[in-house]
């Protein structure tokens, strides 16, 4: 309150200053003229005071003359002598009343002069000189009750003398009196003039100077408005202020509905807005933040880092394409006198950022991605993978010459997607053999894209644009990992020429280590075992076996032959399943190579009913194939056991890719199986 | 606060390492001297021991056996009003955090936390 009226004196001062002088300046003339009134009943009553010294001088002498006419009549002279009486008496009362009234000195010497006063003294001095002669011989005079003639005679004869003289200065001093009193008119007409005349002045000054300060204070106002409409329509992040009953402000900045994509009304409820604009949860932890916000106890500090509405995602239906999709909030308080009364809320579109760091954390995985692929490849003889990437190229290469150059035939098309299917999930092997995850992930959806054309007999050649562009991208990997090989290579500085000292165990370490990966993957345990003689050098059939056949017998009877930990338990077997690989070789030079496992071994019941589903064979066909002929089928492209396709098994490739490596090897693959028991593929190579 | 100046604190935490080092951070030289009056491993064994010594301070972790940490703050501040709870988290939501402030907790702090931030914290709380 205090303040309030000092800074309303501080802001006012010269107003409240004239308004007071205008106020004085009234009371003032207010003032004067009550003053004036009594200075003019003074006036009249001096002036009448003054008149009845002219008539009471009057009466007193026609009173003489009536006393000496009825003493010469010797008539009764009571009448004439109270007459007299009463003339001398007002008189004296007159004369006694004025020069007690003119003795004063003036209150106000500026309105009554006092020359003017003493001159009036004067004239009142002369008139008692010339009434004193008169009223010695008119005192005993009356004191008989039977006055002498002589006595009454020299009376009257003063009287006569006098009277005229005595009636001029009572005149003059009436004069004098009226005088006077219309110079004080005058002098206190001329102050009330001039006071109202400033009143006057002083009211155009504080019209003048407060219609000014009204209409600069207007265009400060306007200037203002003006600003802030500015600022308010040109920053870009939006602005609204939200009050301690949870609605919008009514000054908002113009983003506000571009960032929302939708308008945010003055006065709308805030908390039902985000409730349409986000997910409830957000919305609910919004909530308690702002009303932690409005609290006055909680510390900035714990605030700043409990704010829910950082990167929030908008609700997709609220989206549209040039809309944002991501928001940050951010709330400050507002507090007066201690108390928070709103929050200044600023709303910014963090689409971008968040993008931003998506990609980054993509190009971040990508990187750890390359880098597994580095320490994947480095775990191998670079000079073997190496080997794999220029024969993996130069096989896709002439593929891809074939695709090209591809004749508008019909009949060609089911084999080559055949062929390259064959030779693309071969590929996969060898590279998860080898730690090229890259290459056999890039194979595999290679495969993804072969499938659905394998079996159809209409292909043309525009069904195979796929095909061309997903081996362009496989090549292209295996492009990219053979440039790393290369620099791995060259660091080696060529050490790594040497061939290995125990090239059969290499391979078969490599092979363990292909196992445990496909078991990992598909959530198996498996032991790995090889009895295999050791061998100085390997004969380049069998290295051909290792590289190609046996990584996909592995493969298969880890995906077919294991079975999970649960079933294996369940049927009375350790958990963990055993793949045993051996290599024998007689006399003769024949390798006969065994793939075995101890998992459910073939069921001849399911491959039948698998060649009916998957339509390969009709029931009839099926029902006059003997067991043999239907494991036979399982060498057939096409044909899998398992229900779905995954990266270890399933597309029924693997055994298609096996006989047609150890055909052109001149080699025989055989199968033994037992339900429950085991699985065994035993591959036997005759010397060249 | 408590009407000496010796302040109790008790830590409730299932990490028994999460508990045995914010005692060793409380017993260091840069906090005013606490009294530890206990070590809970559960919003169960918390609110029991809560009951019994009345601590003025306490961490409290959110995700817990038994009794989780909102739960047990509610517990604790019906009986205890003036005790000041420091939510020592890994939730990264926010939304919980939120819950457990206004359900009575004073401070929050995520794990994993520095020394420094939990000394701060903790000094941030006694102010």
């Amino acid at each position: 309150m205090k303040t309030l009226l000092a800074s309303l004196f501080g802001k006012y001062r010269d107003l409240v200053l004239a308004i007071g002088i205008f106020l004085l300046l009234d009371a003032g003339v207010s003032a004067i003229n009550i003053y004036t009134s009594r200075q003019i009943e003074a006036d009249a009553s001096r002036i009448n005071a003054a008149g009845l010294l002219r008539t009471y001088a009057q009466q007193l002498t026609k009173g003489l003359l009536t006393l000496e006419m009825d003493l010469r009549n010797g008539q009764r002279t009571q009448s004439s002598l109270a007459e007299i009486s009463e003339a001398r008496l007002g008189f004296d009362d007159a004369r006694l009343a004025l020069e007690k009234k003119l003795a004063q000195p003036s209150a106000l010497p500026l309105i009554e002069p006092e020359s003017l006063r003493q001159h009036a003294q004067e004239l009142l001095a002369s008139v008692v000189r010339t009434w004193e002669p008169i009223d010695r011989e008119v005192g005993p005079l009356i004191v008989n009750a039977d006055p002498d003639p002589e006595s009454a005679a020299r009376a009257v004869q003063k009287a006569v003398t006098r009277n005229n003289r005595l009636t001029q200065q009572a005149d003059d001093l009436s004069e004098t009196l009226t005088e006077m009193a219309n110079k004080k008119t005058s002098t206190v007409r001329l102050i009330q003039a001039i006071a109202i005349s400033l009143a006057f002045l002083n009211f155009a000054f504080i019209l003048f100077k407060f219609i000014g300060r009204l209409a600069a204070s207007d265009r400060q106002t306007a200037a203002a408005r003006e600003e802030t409409e500015r600022i308010l329509g040109s920053v870009r992040e939006g602005l609204f202020l939200l009050t301690s009953k949870r609605t919008v402000g009514g000054q908002r900045s113009q983003s506000l509905d571009r960032i929302f994509g939708q308008q945010l009304q003055p006065g709308a409820d805030f908390l039902a807005f985000l409730g349409r604009l986000t997910s409830t949860a957000n919305a609910e932890a919004a909530r308690d933040y702002i009303d932690l916000l409005f609290n006055k106890k909680m510390k900035q500090s714990l605030l700043e880092q409990l704010n829910p509405l950082v990167e929030i995602e908008l609700l997709a239906e609220q989206r549209t394409k040039k809309s944002p999709s991501y928001l940050t909030f951010e709330f400050n308080q507002i507090r007066e006198n201690g108390q928070v009364v709103a929050l200044l809320v600023t709303v910014f579109d963090v689409s971008q950022k968040v993008r931003l760091e998506h990609q980054l954390a993509g190009a971040e995985a990508r990187a750890d991605n390359e880098i597994a692929l580095l320490l994947g490849i480095l775990d191998h003889n670079p000079h073997e993978v190496a080997d794999f990437l220029s024969r993996a190229r130069d096989t896709l290469q002439l593929i891809n010459g074939e695709l090209q150059s591809i004749q508008p035939l019909r009949q060609p098309y089911p084999q080559m997607v055949n062929r390259i299917a064959r030779i693309v999930h071969g590929l996969k092997g060898e590279a998860a053999t080898l730690g090229c995850s890259s290459i056999s992930r890039a194979a595999h959806a290679f495969e993804d894209i072969l499938q659905p054309l394998r079996g159809r007999n209409d292909l043309a050649g525009d069904d195979l644009i796929p095909v061309a562009v997903a081996l362009s991208t496989l090549l292209s990997e295996i492009v990219k990992v053979e440039a790393v090989v290369k620099r791995v290579q060259h660091f080696a500085g060529g050490k790594s020429d040497a061939p290995p000292p125990d090239p059969l165990g290499d391979s078969l370490r490599r092979i363990e280590q292909y196992a445990l990966r496909v078991a990992e993957d598909l959530n198996k345990q498996v032991r790995f075992e090889a009895a295999v003689p050791r061998l100085d050098h390997l004969p380049p059939a069998l290295a051909s076996v290792l590289r190609e056949a046996v990584p996909q017998l592995v493969r298969n009877a880890i995906a077919h032959g294991i079975e999970a930990p649960a079933d294996r338990l369940r049927h009375g077997k350790p958990a963990t399943g055993l793949v045993r690989v051996e290599l024998t070789s007689e006399a003769d030079g024949t390798l006969t190579m065994t793939i075995h496992d101890d998992g459910c071994g073939l069921s001849v019941e399911q491959l039948r009913g698998v060649l009916i589903e998957r339509e390969l064979y009709s029931p009839a066909e099926v029902a006059a194939l003997s067991d043999a002929q239907v494991i036979a089928t399982l060498f057939e492209a096409g044909v899998s056991s398992l229900d779905s396709a995954h990266q270890h098994a399933g597309r029924g490739d693997g055994l298609a890719v096996v006989k047609a490596a150890l055909r052109d090897l001149g080699g025989r693959l055989r199968v033994n199986s037992r339900a429950n028991s085991h699985t065994r593929f035993i591959m036997q190579i005759k010397p060249a | 606060m408590s009407l000496h100046n010796i302040l109790s604190m008790m830590i409730v935490d299932d990490s028994m390492i999460i508990r045995n080092r914010i005692a060793r951070l409380v017993a260091g030289p840069t906090l005013p001297h606490i009294n530890i009056a206990g070590l809970a491993a559960n919003g169960e064994m918390a609110v029991e021991l809560a009951r019994d010594s009345r601590p003025d301070l306490i961490t409290m972790d959110l995700t817990m056996p038994l009794l989780d940490g909102e739960a047990c703050i509610e517990r604790i501040i019906d009986f205890l009003p003036e005790t000041k709870i420091l939510v020592v988290s890994a939730l990264a939501d926010k939304a919980t955090a939120l819950r457990a402030i206004k359900k009575g907790a004073s401070g929050f702090l995520h794990k994993p936390f520095t020394d420094e931030e939990l000394l701060d914290s903790l000094l941030e709380l006694i102010d």
